[in-house]
């Protein structure tokens, strides 16, 4: 695709400068592969697993994929199918916090009879065939299969999500309760109900008011804008002519934006992001409008639970933040497709411009799923903790973004 | 709990704030890193990263704060995540 740019480029007037652009855009594309290709390598090879985690506690998955030992994923379907996130504590207990091998494998469960229990979190209706399933596998007789049946049925199933569990620390049991089957105790798993909480009527409460005043405010600024002419800008002091400029330079609001970071860690306990709320929004939309299809669906209940979480407040607040900034520099209207970039390339039409940016934001949202997060809390909030994920999401992402504007603009590139 | 999510609210004002009058938001800027012609997006990834590294790992230093859990790398999922992001991306012009 970037030769049929390169083939392209005689129409132009300058070809030679445009050359070496082309030129120098391939090298750089060349060097981020090669870069991506190196931490590859090095993240693979085989290190000393504690000075890898960078002092910082990551997960198991630091050893046991990233640096591939012992790796689960090679050879068995189960661990393929459930190895989400950091979800290996919740069957295998230890601390996935712990930077020492020692520490961190501590009161480890592996054995099929200690894990079972925790296996009806999920599978609530299917429980037996699960078991059975895996037991013939592992090669568990059938007189102790009835056992493990009998005590993962009669294990609690909690409505909090196995996440929760794991960061409230009350994720136990099992352990205890594979000592003595019956009469004992069971497994104390809270049950917090997370998608019943009043929380939720406040979520639906604050999108609602939201939506609602943001169009009427959007109609009455229209209407201002239309009615008034500008006043004069600025000259009253300088912080509020700052203040009031639209285009600050990038350093200086990166700097505010670093420093939004730091407070997060520090008093919000929280990396900055503008995905993962999204997901959450859609999880709970989704898990309010088809209950019966969300009871079973393993993404939709534990991967991203419905919930008002810290996240969905921030994107709230970011979404007035950038209106108050739009405010403040007086560019605040309703505007389709008015970008003079976007216009040279795909003309005026304002439904080309909703249409491929649905299809655009779909895939970002998709590609941050995967990745784990987007520019703001991959990039730059896994960047400010020096986590060598966020790098290679970037590179990633810069390597498909240019080439996927080549293809948009070819010869206008 | 309500303090948290007041200190959320703020913080998202704080960031949104940021990214616009970084400019961010505009679709030009967005597609000019991707065609070297406007590096807006780098300055401001760039220094935003290099003061939050900077801030937080001092104040680790110092013990003032406890890290939350780093993003967890998965080299392929990241990679590959990264990719569709940046289709998505130079697309929409988020």
């Amino acid at each position: 695709m970037i030769e049929l740019g390169l083939i392209n480029s005689t129409h132009l007037t300058n070809s030679s400068g445009m050359k070496d652009k082309r030129l120098f855009q391939i090298l750089v594309i060349m060097l981020l592969a090669a870069g991506l290709a190196a931490a590859g390598v090095w993240l693979t090879s085989d290190s000393t697993p504690v000075d890898a985690q960078c002092t910082t506690p990551s997960s198991c998955k630091t050893c046991h994929e990233v640096q591939g030992q012992k790796p689960v994923n090679n050879g068995s379907d189960w661990h393929q199918q459930h190895a989400i996130f950091d979800f290996c504590e919740a069957c295998h207990g230890g601390d996935r916090n712990a930077v020492q091998k020692s520490a961190a494998h501590a009161g480890l469960r592996t054995a099929f009879v200690q894990m079972a229990p925790t296996c009806r979190n999920c599978h609530t209706t299917e429980l037996e065939t699960c078991l059975s399933t895996y037991a013939g596998e592992l090669g568990v007789d059938d007189s102790s299969l009835g056992d493990i049946l009998e005590m993962a049925v009669s294990a609690p199933v909690g409505s909090s999500t196995i996440l929760d569990q794991i960061q409230s620390g009350t994720l136990v049991g099992p352990q205890e309760s594979s000592e003595s089957t019956a009469g004992s105790e069971p497994a104390s798993i809270t049950s917090t109900g997370t998608f019943d909480s009043p929380l939720n009527l406040v979520l639906a409460v604050v999108l609602g008011c939201s939506l609602v005043g943001g169009t009427v405010f959007v109609a009455w600024n229209e209407r201002r804008l239309r009615r008034s002419s500008r006043e004069a800008i600025g000259l009253l002091q300088n912080v509020a002519a700052f203040v009031k400029k639209e285009n600050w330079s990038p350093y200086a609001a990166g700097i505010l934006m670093g420093l939004a970071g730091i407070l997060a860690v520090l008093i919000g306990d929280h990396l900055l992001t503008a995905s993962g709320p999204v997901a959450t929004i859609a999880s709970s939309i989704f898990n309010a409008v088809f209950p019966g299809a969300a009871e079973g669906n393993m993404y939709f209940r534990f991967v991203v639970p419905p919930e008002f979480s810290w996240a969905v407040m921030l994107f709230v607040g970011i979404f007035f933040g950038g209106m108050l900034g739009a405010l403040t520099s007086r560019t605040l209207r309703l505007r389709w497709s008015d970008d003079p970039t976007w216009r040279k390339v795909f003309g005026r039409s304002p439904w080309k411009r909703v249409l491929i940016g649905f299809v655009g934001a779909l895939l970002l949202q998709y590609g941050a799923s995967i990745a784990g997060g987007c520019t703001s809390g991959l990039a730059i909030s896994g960047g400010m903790l020096l986590a060598p994920s966020a790098f290679l999401f970037m590179a990633g992402m810069f390597i498909a973004g240019i080439i996927t504007v080549v293809v948009i603009y070819r010869r206008r590139y | 709990m309500i303090w948290s999510y007041a200190i959320a609210l703020l913080l998202g004002i704080v960031f949104g704030f940021a990214l616009n009058k970084g400019g961010l938001t505009r679709y030009g800027n967005i597609i000019g890193v991707f065609r070297f012609t406007n590096l807006t997006v780098i300055k401001f990834m760039l220094t935003a990263i290099l003061v939050g590294s900077g801030g937080l790992y001092l104040l680790k230093t110092w013990n003032v704060v406890d890290f939350p859990n780093i993003p967890a790398t998965y080299i392929v999922g990241n990679i590959i995540g990264g990719l569709v992001f940046g289709i998505g991306m130079a697309l929409s012009g988020y």
